[in-house]
């Protein structure tokens, strides 16, 4: 199986996403860019829903759709895709193979309610695609499963973190045995085999019914009825031992989730530093306000201003003076003859030499003229203080006759700019709260709650799981001793030999089915160990740190994972290894589980470089899209975070064929450096590569990662 | 030769009017008012401070089109004792008076011109109150864009 695409449809915060695979089988690798929270493991589950529905869900109890969608309304959930399939068949006798291309379309309806939601039965449809057009398929759950068998589903769809499984102490040593057993067996898809050894468990257990019914020795009847009474304690003993360790697994994975949380939280910043910055921020702010009031004031006052005065009517003034300039010119103004008159009569001589002494005709001309001119001085002297007024004023107004209209765009660009920065202040105080918020007590105290609530159901389950193991091995040895005590009295009563021998027949058919299922673990184990060794020596061989460590890495016959040292000791790899060296055996084995199954379909992996360093991390890369045989239908989905795909650029460039970027819409501002134009928080995605960003995706932190804009 | 601090307000017991119909509107454009009202007074909502500020705004913008508008019910909304707060306004209220009127004597008689001014505030007011009424901007951003155009002057 190759995928194409994929149009995904309000599936958690994938609201409206499409996009498309690598199908270059030089350049196999797909990589979604996304941080934590960006749509990694929404994108994850809707791929695996798609193609395996609702069961393969991790918690089917769990909305698919969006958290805030409205209570009471319908939500369509859908997601479109298509792929094709390389087939090989034998016709007539003869080989052929080719290639089919499908589109499937899943879909379902959820309908969130106060506590709860409703869901509708989801809707498949297949198609085959071809020159005719696309014909629908019956029965596509059958030929999906034969496409891509759910028992490989967990190896092909897999996370970094699940995949620790294998080696993770939280499971207990029998149960990571037996995840490693169940894996094998899962790959070597003997569900036929499975049936069988299920079938003649239960033809064995009726005709051992039979003989204590029909016997007449009645200890036989006594024993027969206790064995299968202790057979079926012993069955669903393991059957709880079982379930509690699924219990176990899940709520582990929670608590080291809320764990993780729990530690981002507290990295998120110290509380009291983060409150000093807060405050710094405020008064900063507070500050600004301030300015900013001055600023609007002085707005205001420019349309009380004189300035405002002249740019409006400067012309009339000069219009205003031009007149005035007539009565000056006519000498009306200014007012200057009256006092000058005065005092000539004062001093009895006229300015032309004649005689104003008293009673003379000149002082008696110059006294008319005082007592004409007294009635109109007032206006003149209005006259003479408006033109002198106005004649300082114009003279310079055509020079500042823009003085307002510049002083008001001075004033709105000062105004603009501190708004810039209120609001560029008031982002970092948003920021600033949401860390405070994440620290606050009420967040760390809820995950503490929460944490604490899953650690005691945890311990719980461990204590169950530890009854029913005992329970367990204390029915099977007390079956042993009944099974060998009925045989002894069987063999006693001539009439049950027919029985009898119907019972020996099914246990022996019963154990050659069990060693025939062993018999092919084996032989898959050990090509799964093989391949898990050259990976894993190949991926430390690429860490400074740890090459030569290590001489190989094995599974033993009990289905335990071991590694051994370069100095012949063997390391428990829970205990033993590093973090680092951890998670290159899970990757390793997990890998060759995809290639030993023989299953050519896309391995698609969440978050799987975590913890391992640059040089390692390409070597992985590297590994993992080597094409050397031309597999056309060789492809690697990877959802890798910015610090995962650092020091891997290199590798990228020459192996991955499509790289796009998912950013969560609701990151926004305390991560995402642009306000993204959505209502409704969601994950957008981009087409930015493992070396570019944008505005969609652009984040505070990409500067340590040296991203080209675009 | 006089200086500003010399100027005498012959206007002290003119009556400073806008239109009643214009009064409610002119109200709500200055701080005076949203202050006396116990609002509150930003400069963005309230661009003028006073009441005389928007009225000399009106007479400006009047003088400016050239036309006095006749009113049949007035507003008195102060003396003219406020003049001398800002006595530039004075001096333009007379030079208003004799580019309208093209003679100097025009301001011989200080009622008619403070009747002058208020009419020509009652052709000017109506254009400013209308410039600021968008809601989409605050209307200090408004009177500046258009006072600054000064299209009016080409009406």
């Amino acid at each position: 199986m190759r995928l194409l695409s994929a149009h995904v449809k309000n599936v958690k915060l994938l609201r409206d996403i499409a996009f498309e695979f690598s199908t270059d089988s030089k350049r196999p690798l797909t990589v979604i860019r996304a941080e934590n929270a960006s749509g990694k493991t929404s994108l994850l589950t809707a791929l695996t829903w798609a193609l395996y529905g609702t069961k393969a869900l991790e918690d089917p109890a769990i909305r698919l759709g969006p958290a805030y969608w409205p209570i009471g309304r319908p939500c369509l959930i859908s997601v479109d895709m298509q792929f094709d399939h390389h087939f090989t068949s034998r016709l007539s006798g003869r080989l052929t193979s080719g290639e089919k291309r499908f589109r499937l379309i899943r879909s379902v309806t959820e309908t969130p309610r106060e506590k709860t939601f409703d869901r509708s039965a989801d809707h498949v449809e297949l198609f085959k695609m071809s020159e005719r057009g696309a014909e629908s398929l019956d029965s596509p759950e059958l030929i999906l499963d034969d496409l891509l068998p759910k028992e490989v589903r967990d190896i092909f769809f897999t996370n970094g973190d699940a995949a620790m499984v294998f080696i993770s102490m939280r499971a207990g040593r029998t149960s990571k045995r037996d995840q490693v057993k169940d894996a094998i067996r899962a790959l070597l898809g003997i569900g036929i085999l499975e049936v069988s050894e299920d079938h003649l468990t239960r033809v064995k257990s009726r005709f051992a019914k039979h003989i204590a019914e029909q016997s007449s020795n009645a200890d036989l009847v006594k024993f027969a009825k206790a064995l299968e009474e202790v057979e079926q304690r012993a069955k669903h003993a393991a059957e709880e031992r079982k379930n509690a360790d699924r219990q176990i697994e899940t709520l582990s994975r929670a608590c080291e989730t809320l764990e993780r949380k729990l530690q981002e939280m507290l990295r998120a910043g110290d509380y009291e530093q983060l409150a000093e910055e807060r405050r710094k921020l405020f008064l900063s702010r507070d500050r600004m306000t301030k300015i900013a009031d001055d600023l609007a004031e002085q707005h205001r006052e420019l349309f009380g201003s004189e300035s405002l005065s002249w740019y409006l009517i400067g012309d009339q003034c000069v219009l205003a003076l031009r007149e005035l300039e007539k009565l000056h010119k006519r000498g009306i103004i200014p007012k200057t003859a009256v006092p000058v008159l005065r005092e000539r009569l004062d001093m009895g001589k006229c300015i032309c030499g004649a005689d104003l002494g008293g009673g003379t005709p000149g002082r008696l001309a110059v006294e008319t003229l005082l007592r004409e001119q007294k009635d109109a001085d007032s206006d003149r002297e209005t006259l003479t203080r408006l033109y002198f007024g106005l004649k300082s004023e114009v003279d310079d107004w055509t020079e500042r006759e823009n003085t307002w209209a510049n002083e008001l765009m001075r004033c709105g660009s000062n105004r603009v700019a501190l708004l810039k920065q209120d609001e560029e202040l008031a982002r970092e105080m948003e920021s600033l709260d949401r860390k405070i918020d994440q620290i606050k007590s009420s967040g760390i105290e809820d995950l503490r709650r929460d944490f604490e609530a899953k650690r005691r159901a945890l311990s719980v389950q461990q204590d169950q799981r530890n009854k029913a193991m005992i329970d367990e091995r204390v029915a099977t040895e007390r079956v042993k001793e009944l099974s060998a005590r009925v045989q002894e009295l069987r063999l006693l009563d001539s009439k049950l030999r027919t029985l009898g021998a119907r019972v020996d027949v099914s246990q022996d058919l019963l154990n050659v089915v069990k060693e025939t299922i062993e018999e092919l673990q084996q032989v898959a184990l050990k090509k799964v160990a093989s391949r898990m060794n050259e990976l894993f020596l190949a991926m430390v061989g690429a860490d400074p740190d740890q090459r030569g460590l290590y001489r190989r890495a094995t599974i033993a016959h009990n289905y335990e994972i071991v590694v051994e040292t370069a100095d012949a000791r063997t390391l428990d790899p829970d205990l033993e290894l590093n973090g680092a060296a951890q998670r290159m055996l899970t990757f390793a084995f997990i890998w060759a589980l995809t290639e030993v199954s023989g299953v050519r379909a896309p391995r698609i992996i969440d978050t799987p470089l975590g913890m391992m360093s640059g040089s390692v991390k390409g070597r992985v890369l590297e590994l993992i899209s080597a094409n050397e045989e031309g597999n056309r239908e060789l492809q690697v989905v990877l959802f890798l975070t910015r610090s995962e795909i650092a020091q891997t650029e290199a590798v990228l460039d020459r192996r991955a064929g499509k790289v796009v970027t998912f950013s969560n819409s609701d990151h926004y501002p305390v991560d995402l450096v642009n306000k993204p134009l959505v209502e409704e928080p969601q994950i957008l995605m981009c087409g930015c590569d493992h070396r570019r960003t944008c505005e969609v995706c652009q984040r505070r932190s990409d500067d340590l990662f040296g991203l080209a804009t675009r | 030769m006089p200086t500003r601090k010399d100027i005498i307000n012959p206007f002290q017991t003119s009556e400073l009017r806008v239109p009643t119909a214009l009064w409610e509107s002119v109200r709500k454009l200055t701080a005076t008012f949203r202050t006396e009202g116990g609002e509150p007074s930003e400069p963005d909502r309230t661009p003028f401070r006073r009441y005389v500020d928007l009225w000399w705004v009106g007479v400006c913008i009047g003088a400016s089109i050239g036309h006095p508008t006749k009113v049949a019910e007035w507003h008195k909304f102060i003396e003219g004792t406020v003049l001398l707060s800002d006595p530039w306004r004075i001096l333009h209220l007379q030079a208003i008076a004799i580019a309208h009127h093209g003679n100097a004597e025009a301001v011989r008689d200080p009622t008619s011109v403070i009747n002058l001014a208020n009419e020509l505030a009652a052709t000017g007011l109506p254009l400013m109150i209308d410039a600021v009424r968008n809601p989409k901007a605050e209307p200090i951003w408004l009177a500046g864009d258009f006072l600054e155009g000064r299209k009016f002057r080409r009406i």
